[in-house]
């Protein structure tokens, strides 16, 4: 199992790259709820300074995409078709279609955040010849166990940051702050939460950025206690940043990579956070009141 | 010719949305279904459901559209064979197992599911390379999005024109699982991006004005026209939920809107197809993504949209025409000497003020008070089953 990191800032890379297999990386015009947006400059030199390092780097293009969208992305993608790319992520069936027609067969990662559910749906994407596909963040153990025994492409799976739980193309922080007469000062901010009236004790982490609005989970998801039984099926392991910084993400991967439980206090201790193993344990009822769909 | 497709959360909806003017309708079974209620279609009633359509030339659609875990995956081809034996037209689905399943073991037609969030051509035709006969497109897409998609594939698309709306890209919020245990992508969504949260900066704040992701309900009355010439196949209505009243008087609102235009090839007036929607529920509105990304003047912000109306006041069941006497189920509370109105199933409304009213037993009433009180109503006009009785 490789383990995979984002980055906030490009001086860190070598720092943040000791611990783990690779770095995930992109830009806003295609990539969303991003630690950091980089160049074209800045990606080509991070892909050559982490290939050097004999280490994967991934491409983060999860916008859905319109067909203009997809047009300048397959446009973007060919600066890069000979770079020493792992694979590129996406989270578009037309984003996938289009990195194959630039070169990229075989190196496309779709992550479709709650789709791939069961061994069936993960697999169907071998149809499009994708390198692997994320699992859905919100299934038990058992569930991703079974898809990981049956893959027929590379797993992928967060397994440690805050999990995104919503995701509107609106720019809701705008809209909000337009309906107060106020100046806008939070696009891209990551020291946002949202407080529900009910659950005063729960601030979800919230981004606005610009392919629209993500809301995420409050505690820290983490599998520390499952390394074992995940190497036995899961190829990519993510540790995502996100509202965090650097320091941070290289003290997640030493703390990964020696199973280092004192290590893991300290970190809960510095950044005040609470971990938990999302929905490993945790099934989902689903008898309720629909909402329209 | 354009499709009218209205949801129907039960066989009475079923028959109002189709008398009422819809080409379609979309309706939930016990099984897979995004609505996995005890109230669902049954089996019988998918096949008193199609026998009604199809006797009158119509449709009818079932949502197989959860997202299935591994514990969801039995007994569905069995499902789909019952569903195909019963002459459904259609069924809604989002996860490739259960598309698989239906192409290979039914000749049932397949609809792609809006939860898949389809956003572009590329995606469209995939899908439609696979067999899928229509797309439900992404609500994100404006409606020169929508038009460019049309020039590029051969697939029926589906779009949204009315109803409440998804905040996130459809199926991929899980905000319900994780705030209330409920898979919203399995029936459960507990709505929880329409409550209301404080927007905090740091430890700050930012106003006691509560945060809201939630929107307006969309209402594309006035998009209809552009959507009608750029080639879209189906325009649907969102609402499976909804009353009887709201479900006739959308329905028969669009299906005047659509039949106008297509008569009158433009619509220089919109107002009284607007005069007519608020009378089923007078609901804050907006147009969606179709104009173009949604701003401010889009969003709820410490306000109900919804307002129920009083309108609605009782459903006809049957009419003598020697007696001139109309039999009809209370719904709402009203009296003798009140200025009412017949909305008929072809959309026509004609006043009148009620004179005479009885019970079943033919005793005289004042008052009909009691809800689902069967009432005998003199009317000077012939009714037929299903016209609905309205304040004026």
């Amino acid at each position: 199992m490789k383990k995979l990191i984002t980055l906030h800032d490009m001086i860190n890379l070598e720092m943040v790259l000791e611990h783990v297999d690779g770095i995930i990386v992109g830009q806003d015009t295609y990539g969303t709820r991003l630690t950091h947006s980089f160049s074209d400059e800045e990606l080509i030199s991070i892909i050559h300074e982490a290939h050097e390092r004999d280490k994967d780097v991934f491409l983060m293009a999860n916008q859905m995409m319109t067909d203009d969208q997809l047009e300048g992305f397959g446009s973007w993608l060919m600066q890069f078709q000979h770079q020493p790319i792992t694979g590129v992520i996406v989270a578009d069936l037309g984003a996938i279609i289009t990195s194959n027609e630039h070169g990229f067969q075989g190196r496309v990662i779709y992550n479709p955040e709650t789709l791939a559910t069961n061994d069936y749906d993960f697999n169907d994407l071998t149809r499009l010849h994708v390198m692997g596909v994320y699992a859905a963040k919100e299934i038990t153990l058992s569930d991703l166990t079974r898809i990981g025994t049956h893959k027929q492409v590379k797993m992928f799976m967060v397994g440690h940051g805050h999990l995104n739980m919503f995701y509107s193309k609106r720019q809701l922080i705008q809209n909000y702050m337009d309906f107060l007469a106020e100046p806008t000062r939070f696009h891209g901010k990551q020291n946002l939460t949202l407080i529900e009236e009910h659950r005063k004790e729960e601030p979800y982490p919230i981004l606005e950025d610009d392919a629209g609005t993500h809301v995420f989970r409050r505690h820290v998801m983490h599998v520390i206690n499952h390394l074992d039984e995940l190497s036995g099926w899961l190829d990519y392991m993510i540790i995502d940043t996100l509202f965090k910084d650097d320091r941070y993400g290289a003290l997640v991967g030493q703390m990964y990579r020696y199973r280092d439980v004192d290590l893991m206090k300290r970190i809960q201790e510095d950044y005040h956070e609470t971990w938990d193993e999302g929905f490993f344990d945790k099934k989902t009822i689903y008898k309720g009141k629909g909402g329209e769909q | 010719m354009i499709e009218l497709l209205a949801p129907a959360g039960d066989l009475e909806k079923l028959k109002i949305a189709l008398m009422y003017g819809a080409d379609a309708v979309f309706v939930g079974g016990q099984q897979f279904s995004l609505r996995a209620r005890a109230s669902n279609f049954t089996l019988d009633d998918l096949q008193e459901a199609t026998s009604f359509a199809h006797a009158r030339g119509k449709k009818v659609y079932v949502t197989t559209n959860i997202i299935p875990h591994h514990e969801d995956m039995h007994d569905l081809i069995e499902y789909l064979k019952a569903l195909e034996e019963r002459h459904v037209d259609a069924i809604i689905s989002a996860s490739p197992y259960i598309i698989d399943m239906a192409l290979k073991h039914t000749t049932l037609e397949v609809h792609l599911s809006t939860q898949q969030s389809t956003t572009n051509a590329k995606t469209v035709n995939y899908w439609y390379g696979r067999g899928i006969k229509r797309v439900v497109l992404a609500r994100e897409l404006d409606k020169h999005q929508i038009k460019q998609i049309r020039t590029k594939t051969e697939a029926d698309l589906e779009v949204f024109i009315h109803g409440g709306m998804c905040m996130s890209f459809s199926g991929r919020c899980s905000l319900s699982n994780n705030m209330t245990d409920r898979d919203a992508n399995r029936g459960g969504c507990a709505h929880s991006c329409r409550w209301n949260y404080d927007l905090m900066d740091g430890e700050t704040k930012v106003s006691d004005v509560p945060f809201s992701m939630s929107s307006k309900d969309l209402e594309a009355l006035e998009q209809i026209p552009y959507l009608i010439d750029a080639g879209v196949s189906s325009l649907k209505i969102e609402g499976r939920m909804k009353s009887l009243h709201y479900i006739a008087t959308v329905v028969a609102t669009y299906r005047k809107l659509i039949d106008d235009y297509m008569k009158h090839h433009e619509i220089t007036d919109f107002a009284p197809y607007m005069k007519e929607l608020e009378k089923a529920e007078n609901r804050l509105a907006s147009h969606g993504y179709l104009e173009g990304l949604p701003g401010v003047e889009q969003q709820l912000y410490n306000a109900r949209s919804e307002r129920p109306t009083q309108l609605f006041i009782g459903l006809v069941l049957d009419y003598n025409q020697e007696s001139g006497i109309a039999t009809i189920e209370q719904r709402n509370h009203f009296t003798e000497g009140e200025a009412v109105e017949i909305f008929h199933p072809n959309g026509h409304v004609e006043p009148f003020i009620i004179h005479e009213m009885m019970d079943e037993n033919h005793q005289r009433l004042d008052v009909a008070r009691h809800p689902r009180q069967i009432l005998k109503i003199k009317v000077p006009f012939v009714v037929e089953p299903y016209a609905m009785l309205r304040k004026r």
